[in-house]
């Protein structure tokens, strides 16, 4: 064996170290001596081969059968429906990734239109420059190809920037956009300025595609705003006709318990003048339900033909429930009769109370009416007690039209006093 | 709703969320404001011309003061003197006056005087009254001085504001403090003309009613 310390040279056996003297005898050497490791290395491969083909057999058989269990097990658990497992919201997560874009979208597009309107401010003979002050333009020396349609640009085929961004462009891809349109898009922010441009209509300014989508994304979004969907406006229609109803059933309710108690605050043709209106806004958000019902779904939006569906069956609950089950007003017999009984006592009239009307705790708060003012100008010649009752009339009629009977009543009174008062005068005179 | 037509119908039946109905009316000078203060106050709106009013207009209004809903039916007289004879009807029963005199006008203030003295001798007793110096907006044209206003109100027991139904300043305060004083029993309320006082039982006006009944 060799020392460590010497460094050794010549045709030295990798295995046992010996120099062989020639690169022939080393061969030699090598074949004779080592000839069995080599065998020994070999052999090794050969198991370790055999081992990794078996394994890798071994894989394969373990994964197919793995499969066809997995495969057995879940077809014996179909039939036995397993419990669902927790489950995560990720609409928080999504809504905050969509608020960042939309954000940045946002700005860009803001950015973009603080500069339209800056660039529509500009004009006279140096307007190129004013332009470039506004927006710096990128520097076209290295770029030697359009960035979007990838030509390259020569003395035919000349660079261009977009006046919005400062991106290069050639003229097949850039895009104009009209001052009439610019201006249009700006409006709200510059409604002073409109005029003074008008006689540069045929004016455009060259902006590039990028630019162009995102000013048609802002106007695609501004008019979906102002458009609202059929269903949208049946429905807001229909909650409108439903308000006017519940205030006209609490109306209703306290006019029937006024009448059936003997009372002579409420007439009984107003009492069913409101029956009928309210059977007739009934039948209004009846029909309006069926239209949203039978309205054509979207084949994008699948849950709105559940949402048109629910619409429609709530409003039947709702017809159902609270109007139909309106005690009717009495008959003019039955109220004689009440009127009569009443003398000794009024006892259990409330059984006659609706029980469909009783959620109702909230106090709605009734805005403020008045009709109409008279507007007589040559009405100056007669008494102003004549006067004033024809007023009080007009007045009772708008009143009695806009189903408002407790002004009604307070009306009367006042027309009762005014024609006592009347009497009165022409009794003396 | 049962609850509150009981109430209306039954005394000793009374529940939470009570409704009062107190007649108001107004009266001053022509051209002071009345009939501005009244639209500010029912409809929130405020014409800069508007028309002057013939005979009585009617309006009325809803407010809530904690669980009681009061509601004002408000007649709106004329100050044109040819319609002076109509006020005493609209105060004979009202519960509650607002005398509206104009701040840009000292003649107007001496018409509201002889309003009130009016109603403190021919009105219900406690009737509840308000004093209205409207055209606050105006101020730098007052030839009414507040305080000079103020002390008047504070001898004859009036409540006092300075309005402007242009600015809507103390429009809504003004029927506000006059809906606290009020009082919210039930017997008060039924002097005038509200619906508690209007149970029949003999027929004075009955045969009219059956008569409409059977048209």
């Amino acid at each position: 064996m060799a020392e460590c310390s010497e460094i050794q040279e010549g045709f030295l056996c990798p295995i046992c170290h010996k120099d062989m003297r020639s690169p022939s005898n080393l061969l030699n050497h090598f074949q004779d001596q080592h000839s069995e490791d080599q065998e020994f290395l070999k052999s090794l491969k050969g198991i370790y081969g055999k081992a990794k083909k078996k394994i890798l057999k071994l894989d394969d058989q373990e994964l197919q059968t793995f499969k066809e269990l997995t495969q057995e097990k879940f077809y014996l658990d179909s039939s036995d429906p397993q419990e669902p497992g927790p489950s995560q919201r990720h609409t928080n997560y999504f809504k905050e990734i969509r608020r960042e874009r939309l954000d940045h979208r946002t700005t860009e597009t803001n950015k973009l239109i603080i500069r339209l309107d800056r660039l529509l401010r500009t004009y006279g003979s140096d307007r190129k420059q004013q332009e470039q002050e506004l927006v710096v333009w990128l520097d076209g020396s290295t770029v030697t190809r359009c960035p979007s349609c990838a030509a390259s640009f020569n003395i035919a085929r000349r660079q261009h920037h977009c006046r919005l961004c400062g991106t290069i462009m050639c003229n097949n891809c850039s895009h104009f956009l009209p001052f009439e349109a610019a201006h249009a898009i700006v409006a709200p922010l510059n409604n002073v300025s409109d005029r003074e441009y008008l006689s540069k209509d045929s004016d455009t300014l060259r902006i590039c595609s990028h630019c162009l989508d995102m000013l048609e994304c802002r106007r695609k979004a501004q008019i979906d705003q102002m458009v609202k969907p059929t269903i949208w406006q049946l429905y807001s229609l229909l909650q409108g006709n439903k308000k006017q109803i519940q205030s006209s059933v609490e109306l209703y309710n306290k006019m029937f318990n006024s009448l059936t108690s003997g009372e002579t605050t409420f007439l009984l043709q107003d009492v069913q003048a409101l029956r009928s209106l309210i059977a007739e806004k009934a039948q209004m958000i009846d029909t309006l339900s069926k239209k949203i019902a039978t309205e054509m779904v979207d084949s994008n939006t699948p849950k709105a033909a559940v949402v048109q569906s629910n619409i429609r069956k709530s409003t039947s609950n709702y017809i159902k429930d609270s109007l139909l089950t309106l005690p009717a007003p009495p008959s003019v017999a039955e109220l004689e009769k009440i009127r009569q009984k009443l003398s000794l006592s009024f006892k259990e009239d409330s059984g006659a109370y609706p029980a469909g009307a009783q959620p109702v705790q909230t106090v709605t708060v009734t805005t403020g009416w008045s009709p109409a003012p008279a507007k007589e100008a040559e009405a100056s010649e007669e008494h102003p007690l004549i006067e004033q009752m024809r007023i009080v009339k007009n007045y009772i009629d708008q009143a009695r039209k806009a189903h408002r009977f407790e002004e009604v009543v307070s009306l009367e009174e006042n027309l009762r006093m005014l024609q006592d008062s009347y009497r009165q005068l022409q009794a003396t005179s | 709703m049962a609850n509150r037509s009981g109430t209306a119908q039954r005394p000793n039946g009374q529940s939470q969320g009570k409704i009062c109905q107190f007649k108001l009316v107004l009266l001053g000078e022509s051209a002071v404001g009345k009939s501005s203060l009244v639209l500010r106050f029912v409809k929130g709106q405020f014409h800069e011309y508007q028309e002057s009013t013939i005979g009585a207009a009617f309006l009325t209004q809803t407010i809530c003061l904690d669980d009681t809903t009061v509601k004002f039916e408000i007649w709106d007289t004329a100050g044109q003197e040819r319609y002076h004879s109509l006020a005493p009807m609209y105060y004979r029963g009202a519960q509650a006056a607002i005398v509206v005199y104009d701040i840009t006008n000292q003649d107007t203030f001496g018409r509201a005087k002889t309003w009130v003295k009016e109603l403190q001798r021919q009105a219900s007793p406690n009737i509840v009254i308000a004093l209205a110096g409207n055209k606050q907006d105006l101020a730098n044209k007052r030839m009414v001085e507040y305080e000079e206003a103020q002390t008047y109100a504070e001898e004859n027991g009036l409540l006092f504001m300075e309005t402007s139904a242009k600015t809507a300043m103390n429009v809504n305060d003004i029927f506000l403090a006059i809906a606290k004083k009020l009082p919210k029993n039930e017997q008060n309320t039924g002097q005038g003309g509200s619906v508690q006082g209007r149970r029949l039982t003999e027929g004075n006006t009955e045969p009219k009613t059956g008569a409409n009944c059977c048209k």
